[in-house]
């Protein structure tokens, strides 16, 4: 990927990071929306891909399979033990996405919360209750 | 109420530990790049690495374990050890059975710091750390603190350490119903019963209630306003219309299901009561083990009088799960209950021993009809290899806890032919491995079998006769063994071996493993 591709997605990213910020009336479908595309674009992925699964970590392997050019069942074979904490690169993916999330948004999340992140459904659904915006009169929450 | 064992739970609470960095900074104790070395990173990498512990425990602890609700200590690196965290968690830890923590960089100390706190039993697992930590358990055993802290770097030898940690936990929940004539501690045909019960409750934690013989039989017809004989004006918990409901109850249902019956109902009776007279008394005095002694009883001449015998009673107690043994051998149906703990299936016990050849046949034992001797001898691969476990305790659930095996009735008694018993024929098994198993009689050693079922005989006889016929692989090195434990040996269907030594492990025990 040239470094002008990489300068376009981050720019591209951080419009839907704008986009949540500066909507008054965004909506919880809306917020989706643009997390999803956020997460595509940090990711590098594409939409076949959020098709295959949800699992945050999975596509964390999928974004670093693609980048390696090696299949993502090889990905933990890989990467294994590079931490001394036993964390593989995908979890390190996983976990700077989330942070980048949250300082962006200024939201940040408890430990409880985040324990319960599996999915990218489980990202948005958290994250929402912390935005100004989910906290106007009669709006729509989402499903525990 | 009667505890059985496949209700006991072993609770496991996993432990989380926690150190956040405040500050960017990288150097000795800390290394990564950009975004992972500021803060708030640590907090999404934990919460990750604490839900896949948790899961990972959930994933490798075998049958009968509680994985709790997980505990945390958070502390930052200005090394605080906020009190309120550890006070928060005592109700879980006093709840908790085994702790198992996660290690890591920043935590290595709390390990050490939460055994010398809650001096509970700790297991680390392969989900704890990156290696392995063997310096919390080092830490703690130079201490010599009453605490065990164990390290598991495979899954397969965590689930065996939870299994054996549950067994343990078993045998310390073990209350005896003991009914006694003379001697609590063992009966006059039993020297190889348990040394001293004290040293046993304080080794095991395993419990014992004493019951008089002779208000127990007293017990198994209904009260008298008068009350019994032997305790006139008490009230006593004799057999009432229910128990005798239950028992006609019972005696149908074993008659019905019987594939032959060679005892008349009227004698079966006695036998059933005393079976549902055992398990009322055991209710009330909230036992889950029994064991009577037969000599000591049988002298009183009111089993006679009575017309019954045990056997049924520690059959149909083997089969629910509940330890029960002949002879008042206290360290058979503790061996019985460390079986059912590690296995779940449902025991056997009796008189056991090698049957050496003697001029080119096998010799002549107790119970072996010189038919099924002969019908073995033929085969050289169980010459010096041959043995025999015999009691009239074998029951229907030999091969599967939950299901009836085809069975006989037939009666103890050669001549009145009272005192019911089971006849299976354990050679529908042939080929079946079993595990053997006995304590000594100061608990400080078990022996451990690992045979295979090669015949059976007196399934078609009376008496204590019924005996089932395996091959160990060295005879003298078993018998050398047995001659620490004891004549009854207990054993299971399966291979248990592996499960049993490691109990001796957690048990502080000297494991005696044959084949």
């Amino acid at each position: 990927m040239s470094k002008e591709s990489i300068l376009a997605k981050q720019r591209a990213s951080q419009a839907q990071i704008d986009a949540i910020l500066n909507d008054a009336s965004l909506t919880y479908e809306s917020f989706r929306e643009h997390v999803r595309t956020f997460v595509m674009l940090k990711f590098a992925l594409g939409q076949s891909d959020f098709e295959q699964t949800d699992n945050l970590s999975e596509l964390a392997q999928i974004s670093i399979s693609k980048a390696l050019k090696i299949s993502k069942d090889l990905v933990a074979d890989y990467e294994a033990g590079e931490n001394c904490e036993g964390a593989t690169s995908s979890d390190v993916k996983r976990t700077l996405l989330l942070v980048k999330l949250q300082k962006s948004l200024s939201v940040s999340l408890s430990l409880q919360e985040l324990m319960q992140i599996e999915t990218l459904e489980d990202v948005i659904r958290l994250m929402w209750p912390h935005l100004p915006v989910a906290n106007r009169p009669n709006e729509h929450r989402p499903a525990a | 109420m009667i505890e059985q064992a496949k209700d006991i739970k072993l609770n496991v609470l996993p432990l989380e530990l926690f150190c956040e960095h405040l500050y960017y900074y990288e150097g000795p104790c800390r290394f990564g790049s950009g975004e992972a070395l500021e803060p708030g990173y640590d907090k999404v990498a934990f919460a990750k690495r604490a839900k896949n512990f948790v899961e990972d425990i959930k994933a490798h602890v075998p049958e009968g374990v509680n994985v709790m609700e997980p505990v945390l200590f958070h502390r930052t690196d200005d090394w605080d050890e906020p009190e309120e965290q550890w006070r928060a968690m005592e109700d879980a830890v006093n709840k908790a059975d085994v702790v198992v923590p996660m290690a890591g960089a920043g935590v290595q100390d709390l390990g050490l710091k939460f055994a010398m706190r809650f001096k509970k039993t700790m297991c680390y697992c392969p989900a704890s750390g990156q290696f392995n930590v063997p310096d919390v358990p080092a830490g703690i055993a130079a201490r010599h603190m009453d605490v065990k802290c164990y390290s598991e770097y495979r899954w397969e030898d965590f689930t065996l350490r939870m299994t054996a940690l549950r067994a343990k936990k078993i045998l310390a929940r073990t209350k005896y119903l003991c009914v006694t004539r003379f001697d609590g501690r063992t009966g006059v045909s039993r020297p190889d019963s348990f040394s001293s019960l004290d040293q046993i409750t304080e080794r095991f934690g395993t419990t014992f209630h004493f019951v008089n013989l002779h208000e127990f039989i007293d017990c198994m017809k209904e009260a008298t306003p008068e009350g019994n004989y032997t305790t006139p004006g008490r009230k006593t918990p004799n057999v009432d219309a229910e128990d005798l409901k239950k028992a006609e109850e019972l005696c149908d249902e074993l008659i019905g299901g019987a594939e032959e019956v060679r005892i008349e109902r009227e004698l079966m009776m006695p036998s059933v009561i005393a079976y549902v007279l055992t398990r009322k008394f055991m209710d009330r005095f909230d036992c889950n083990a029994f064991s009577m002694p037969c000599p000591d009883a049988c002298s009183t001449r009111r089993i006679n009088q009575n017309k019954f015998t045990m056997c049924l009673t520690h059959a149909l107690n083997a089969e629910c799960g509940t330890p029960s043994a002949c002879e008042y051998d206290l360290p058979a149906a503790l061996s019985e209950q460390a079986l059912i703990a590690v296995s779940g299936m449902s025991p056997y016990m009796g008189n056991t021993c090698p049957i050496p050849m003697v001029d080119g046949a096998f010799k002549q034992v107790f119970g072996a009809t010189k038919e099924s001797l002969a019908e073995l001898a033929k085969d050289p691969d169980l010459r010096e290899h041959l043995w025999m476990t015999q009691h009239s305790v074998a029951h229907r659930c030999l091969p599967d806890p939950n299901e009836h095996a085809p069975y006989s009735l037939a009666p103890f008694a050669y001549d009145q032919k009272f005192g019911a018993t089971f006849r299976y024929d354990f050679a529908r098994d042939k080929g079946e491995t079993i595990t053997m198993c006995k304590f000594s009689p100061d608990g400080a050693k078990m022996f451990i079998g690992k045979g295979t079922i090669v015949g059976s005989s007196g399934q078609d006889r009376d008496n204590c006769t019924q005996l089932v016929f395996y091959r160990l692989n060295d005879s003298l090195a078993a018998h050398r063994a047995q001659c620490e434990v004891g004549i009854h040996i207990t054993l299971v269907y399966g291979d248990y071996t592996k499960e049993l030594v490691a109990l001796c492990e957690t048990l502080g025990v000297e494991p005696m493993l044959v084949d």
